[in-house]
């Protein structure tokens, strides 16, 4: 079942960080000694991956704006912390993991504390984020819509445990590698889970796999 | 159970991308300012007074102020030295008011039911239960708010205990009225004969609605004042009547 990173952006269009010539621990080495110009070019290459992964994951596109700016200022904080035993990628998505589920036990708190409804849960509330498209919407583009929200929120309601491997091996195309080390579990395991998740998802998709 | 798994993978993989808004990377740039300044304390000074010295400012103000205005309402005035020196009975009658003094209102302390007469062969209600022990001293109709018997005082800088307050209808008894207390003042249920209300002019049926200024309610009257002049309406007609000495 292995899918490889090729496989991945069926729309073609992907989040995934593009080789450049400078390395992402060049880029850190040069922040260190006080290169600005660096830190934006390391903001340019993880910002909208990193929008996505927490959207994704929080499905709430503001929330997921703040998280990710939040995820770069500890970077730039913590960059004489960070070691470059790890790639930089796996760094900072560890960091935007920690914000994110900060934040679902945050809502969760706010939804026990909202005894008489008055506070809806955000899950409740969730509606799929979309760039404003001034064109009229075509029968085609209104399914396609309806079938992505559908999709976003099916992911937004798995368990951080499964839902945190599904996007960053389904949605962001990271290897399995790279997810075991970014959730410092073992590679089994994190198999097993992104098989567990994806199980727990075709529950909800039912109906979009049988018309694929 | 692979190729559903690979079609689960493929619907996810196919969600459309959001991206960062436009001015992304300077509201970063502002959150790292912001948090220069915070971590190396360079907050302006003003920013400082407003989160710790101006509450404190005014946190003792306040206190300040609850003091002072809990001494002003309780601390009695110096009495007079009267002692050995005292006038006799008569002579007092023609210089002040009677000085009425109510036994101490204590649970603990046996109190006779029937109305007790002073020396002055004034009859002097006792107060109702709970309320604060008064004296009028001798040479005014200066109410005390605690047991104190200013003739004991002896000139003395020796102050009331501090609390409690005493009932309008109290007051208003010792000086010859009965009367009903509400909100909006004391009815006068009846006035004795031969008292210092009676002398003043005061009429069973007045609504007194102020002993020297103060507003009279059913509730209880702090601190010390004096009975100088009665405000009331008789009639519907708001008068004063003075009642400072004879």
């Amino acid at each position: 079942m292995a899918l490889d990173n090729n496989e991945l952006g069926a729309s073609g269009e992907t989040t995934r960080v593009p080789s450049r010539s400078v390395s992402d621990h060049e880029l850190i080495e040069k922040v260190r000694h006080g290169d600005e110009s660096a830190f934006g070019e390391i903001m340019a290459r993880y910002k909208n991956p990193i929008t996505n992964f927490l959207y994704r994951f929080l499905n709430d596109y503001e929330e997921a704006v703040d998280l990710a700016q939040e995820t770069f200022v500890r970077v730039y904080f913590a960059i004489d912390r960070y070691h470059t035993n790890y790639a930089f990628s796996t760094y900072i998505y560890r960091i935007a993991s920690n914000l994110a589920i900060s934040e679902l036990r945050k809502r969760k708190r706010r939804s026990i504390l909202s005894l008489t409804g008055l506070f809806q849960t955000d899950e409740d509330n969730a509606i799929e984020f979309q760039p404003p498209d001034s064109r009229p919407l075509a029968d085609s583009d209104l399914v396609e819509d309806e079938k992505s929200r559908t999709i976003a929120k099916a992911i937004a309601t798995l368990p951080p445990k499964y839902r945190i491997p599904i996007i960053l091996r389904d949605v962001e195309g990271r290897s399995y590698e790279d997810v075991a080390t970014l959730m410092r579990l073992g590679l089994g395991t994190t198999k097993s889970r992104i098989s567990r998740g994806r199980g727990l998802l075709k529950e909800k998709l039912a109906d979009y796999m049988s018309s694929d | 159970m692979k190729d559903q798994e690979e079609q689960i993978s493929r619907l996810i993989a196919g969600l459309r991308p959001v991206e960062a808004p436009e001015g992304f990377e300077g509201m970063v740039r502002t959150k790292i300012a912001e948090g220069r300044r915070e971590s190396s304390g360079g907050r302006p000074l003003i920013w400082l007074a407003a989160k710790f010295a101006l509450p404190l400012i005014l946190l003792m103000l306040l206190g300040g102020f609850l003091i002072v205005s809990q001494e002003g309402d309780i601390n009695a005035e110096m009495v007079p030295p009267v002692g050995d020196s005292r006038p006799e009975v008569a002579e007092l009658d023609a210089v002040s008011p009677p000085v009425l003094d109510v036994a101490a209102t204590n649970d603990s302390t046996p109190r006779n039911a029937a109305p007790t007469s002073d020396r002055n062969g004034l009859q002097v209600d006792q107060p109702p239960r709970g309320s604060q022990d008064i004296a009028l001293s001798p040479d005014d109709t200066t109410v005390f708010p605690s047991g104190v018997d200013p003739r004991r005082t002896h000139g003395t800088n020796s102050k009331p205990p501090i609390g409690g307050s005493v009932s309008p209808a109290s007051v208003l008894s010792m000086i010859g009225i009965v009367s009903n207390c509400s909100p909006s003042g004391c009815l006068a249920t009846e006035v004795r004969e031969g008292t210092i209300a009676a002398g003043a002019g005061i009429q069973t049926g007045d609504l007194i609605t102020a002993l020297d200024g103060r507003p009279v309610t059913a509730e209880g009257i702090t601190g010390q004042f004096s009975i100088g002049e009665i405000t009331l309406v008789r009639s519907g007609a708001k008068m004063t009547v003075s009642i400072a000495r004879r």
